[in-house]
C-alpha cells in the first residue's frame, strides 16, 4: 500500500472509532420498552355488602349493589370469559331503547374481570337497560335486561 | 500475471479455498434454519432464509474486514489474503439472497413496484427508532454489488490500480451501512441484548484491529531517513536481514525493501503493480520476489517480472560497507538490473 493509502485507512477506522459506537447507542437506547398493559378502567373496588338485583348467562354475572343504608348504589360486572370485542363500553339507556346517543356511560370493560361502576339511586326507579356496545365498529355487543 | 486474462485462474489452492467458504456457509444455512424450525416452526422457510443469509453475511464481512489488519499485524494471516476476493463474492450472493427476499416478502406482494415500495412505504428519516433501515441495507448491497463486478483483475487494470482501489474502499462505508441497518432493524424488535453485543463486539473487534494496524504503519512511517541531508542513507547493519526475506525502510515518503537473496541485498519499490501489495512482507518463492497479498513476483535484481508477464517496478542501488547497508534512494528507472551487493 503507498502511504496516501495508508492514511485514508487510518483516518477511515478513526472515524469510525467514533461514528459507530455512537450509532450504535443511539440506536440501542432508541428502542421502544415494551408497553406495561394498565387497564384504562380504575382497579376495582370492593363491592357494597347487599346484592339488591343479579342477573348471570354463561359470558357475564351483572349485580346492583348497595350499602346497608341504601344511600349509595353499584353496579358489579363479572366477566367470565374475555372480551373479544377491541372496545367495550357498558352504557346504560332507558328501557327498550337500545339508543346510544341518549345512553349514559358507565365504564369500559377490558377483558375477563371484576368491574364496578357507581350508579345513582334513581337507578332502581328508572329501571333501565344496560348495553354493551363496540364503539369502533359501531355495534351493540349485549343488550341486557336489568 | 498481465498478458492474458482469463475468467479465474484457478488453481489447487484456490479450488481448497472456495470449497471451504461454499461448504461452512451451507453447513451454517442448515445448522441456522435447522434450529429455527425446532424452536420457531411458526416461521416460514422464506423468514429462516433471511435471518439465516443476513447473519452468515454479516460473519463474513468480519471476516473479510479483518484479513487485511490481522496480516500486517502478524504475517501468520497472510495466507488468508491470496483469495480474499473470493470471500467477498460469496458474501454478495449470500447478502443478494438476504435482500431479494426481504423485498419480496416485504414489498412484493403489493400493487406497487417492490423497489419503489422499498423506499416510499417508509419515510420517518426523523425518527431513530422508525427509521427506515431497508434503504441502508439496499445502499450496502449495491456497493457490495460494485465491489463483486469489478472483483477481477481486468477491472483492475482497466479502472487502474488507484480508482480500483478508491471504489473497494467503499466497503468501508458499506459495514457502517450495514451495522446501522441492524440497529436500526433487528435491533428495535428482537429485544434481546445479544443481538447487541454480538454487533458491538464486531465493530470494536474491527476498529480496534484496523486502528493497531494503521498505527503501526505510522510508527514505520514516521522512521523515515532524510535523503536530502544524507545523501546515501544508512539504514541498517548487515546482520539484521534473514535469507529471503526483506526489511522496508521509509525514506523521503518513499518505501524501499531490500532483501537478501542467495548472499546478496536488493532493494526494490515496496509497492506492488497489481494493487499496491507491501512487497517487503512478502517472501523470495522460486528465486522471485513474491508479493503477500496476491502472488504477483518480481526478480530480486531487475525488479521485473519473470516473463511472459510485464509488470516493473523501480529498483535502487545499495552498498555495503564496513557491515552497514546504505542506499541510494534515487529510484532507478522501473525494471533497472542492479548487481546487488554482497554482505560478506
Amino acid at each position: 500500500m503507498i502511504k496516501p493509502l495508508r492514511k485514508r485507512h487510518l483516518q477511515i477506522w478513526i472515524a469510525w472509532a467514533v461514528l459507530l459506537p455512537v450509532g450504535i447507542v443511539v440506536a440501542y437506547t432508541s428502542v421502544k420498552k415494551p408497553v406495561s398493559v394498565q387497564l384504562l378502567q380504575p382497579p376495582a373496588g370492593t363491592g357494597f355488602p347487599v346484592v339488591i338485583k343479579f342477573v348471570e348467562n354463561e359470558k357475564y354475572a351483572i349485580s346492583l349493589l348497595g350499602k346497608a343504608d341504601s344511600s349509595q348504589l353499584q353496579l358489579q360486572w363479572v366477566s367470565k370469559t374475555i372480551l373479544t370485542a377491541p372496545t367495550a363500553t357498558l352504557y346504560k339507556v332507558p328501557a327498550n331503547t337500545n339508543d346510544i346517543a341518549g345512553a349514559v356511560s358507565l365504564g369500559r370493560i377490558d377483558g375477563r374481570g371484576t368491574y364496578y361502576f357507581p350508579v345513582d339511586p334513581g337507578f332502581l326507579r328508572e329501571n333501565p337497560d344496560l348495553v354493551l356496545y363496540d364503539f369502533i365498529h359501531k355495534k351493540i355487543l349485549e343488550t341486557i335486561k336489568f | 500475471m498481465s498478458v492474458s486474462y482469463s475468467a479465474i485462474g484457478w488453481n489447487r489452492q484456490k479450488r481448497i479455498y472456495d470449497w471451504m467458504i461454499f461448504s461452512c456457509s451451507l453447513l451454517y444455512l442448515i445448522i441456522f434454519i435447522s434450529i429455527m424450525a425446532i424452536t420457531n416452526p411458526d416461521y416460514t422457510f422464506e423468514t429462516a432464509l433471511i435471518r439465516s443469509t443476513a447473519t452468515l453475511a454479516v460473519i463474513i464481512l468480519h471476516i473479510i474486514l479483518s484479513i487485511g489488519p490481522l496480516a500486517r499485524i502478524n504475517k501468520k494471516f497472510l495466507p488468508l489474503l491470496y483469495n480474499r476476493r473470493h470471500l467477498g463474492v460469496t458474501m454478495f450472493f449470500i447478502a443478494a439472497i438476504h435482500g431479494g427476499f426481504s423485498i419480496f416478502q416485504f414489498h412484493g406482494l403489493s400493487n406497487t413496484n417492490p423497489f419503489v415500495s422499498l423506499f416510499t412505504s417508509n419515510t420517518t428519516f426523523g425518527s431513530v427508532s422508525q427509521f427506515p433501515f431497508q434503504a441502508l441495507g439496499f445502499f450496502a448491497l449495491m456497493i457490495f454489488f460494485l465491489m463483486a463486478i469489478t472483483s477481477h483483475d481486468f477491472w483492475l487494470h482497466t479502472l487502474s490500480p488507484k480508482t480500483w482501489k478508491t471504489l473497494h474502499m467503499f466497503v468501508y462505508l458499506a459495514y457502517a451501512l450495514i451495522v446501522m441497518h441492524v440497529m436500526l432493524g433487528v435491533i428495535q424488535y428482537e429485544t434481546h441484548p445479544l443481538f447487541v453485543i454480538l454487533i458491538s463486539l464486531g465493530a470494536v473487534s474491527l476498529i480496534t484491529l484496523h486502528l493497531i494496524s494503521g498505527l503501526k504503519e505510522v510508527k514505520m512511517d514516521n522512521l523515515s531517513f532524510d535523503a536530502a541531508r544524507e545523501g546515501v542513507v544508512f539504514v541498517s547493519d548487515v546482520n539484521a536481514f534473514e535469507e529471503g526475506r526483506a526489511k522496508i525502510f521509509c525514506i523521503d515518503k518513499e518505501r524501499i525493501a531490500v532483501y537478501l537473496h542467495d548472499g546478496k541485498l536488493y532493494a526494490i519499490n515496496n509497492v506492488c503493480k497489481h494493487q499496491g501489495g507491501p512487497l517487503g512482507e512478502g517472501k523470495i518463492i522460486d528465486g522471485c520476489i513474491t508479493c503477500p497479498w496476491h502472488g504477483y513476483q518480481y526478480l530480486p535484481h531487475n525488479g521485473q517480472s519473470p516473463p511472459p508477464f510485464k509488470e516493473k517496478v523501480s529498483t535502487y542501488i545499495v552498498k555495503v560497507n564496513e557491515g552497514k547497508v546504505y542506499i541510494n534512494p534515487i529510484p532507478l528507472a522501473e525494471g533497472t538490473e542492479t548487481n546487488g551487493v554482497m554482505i560478506n
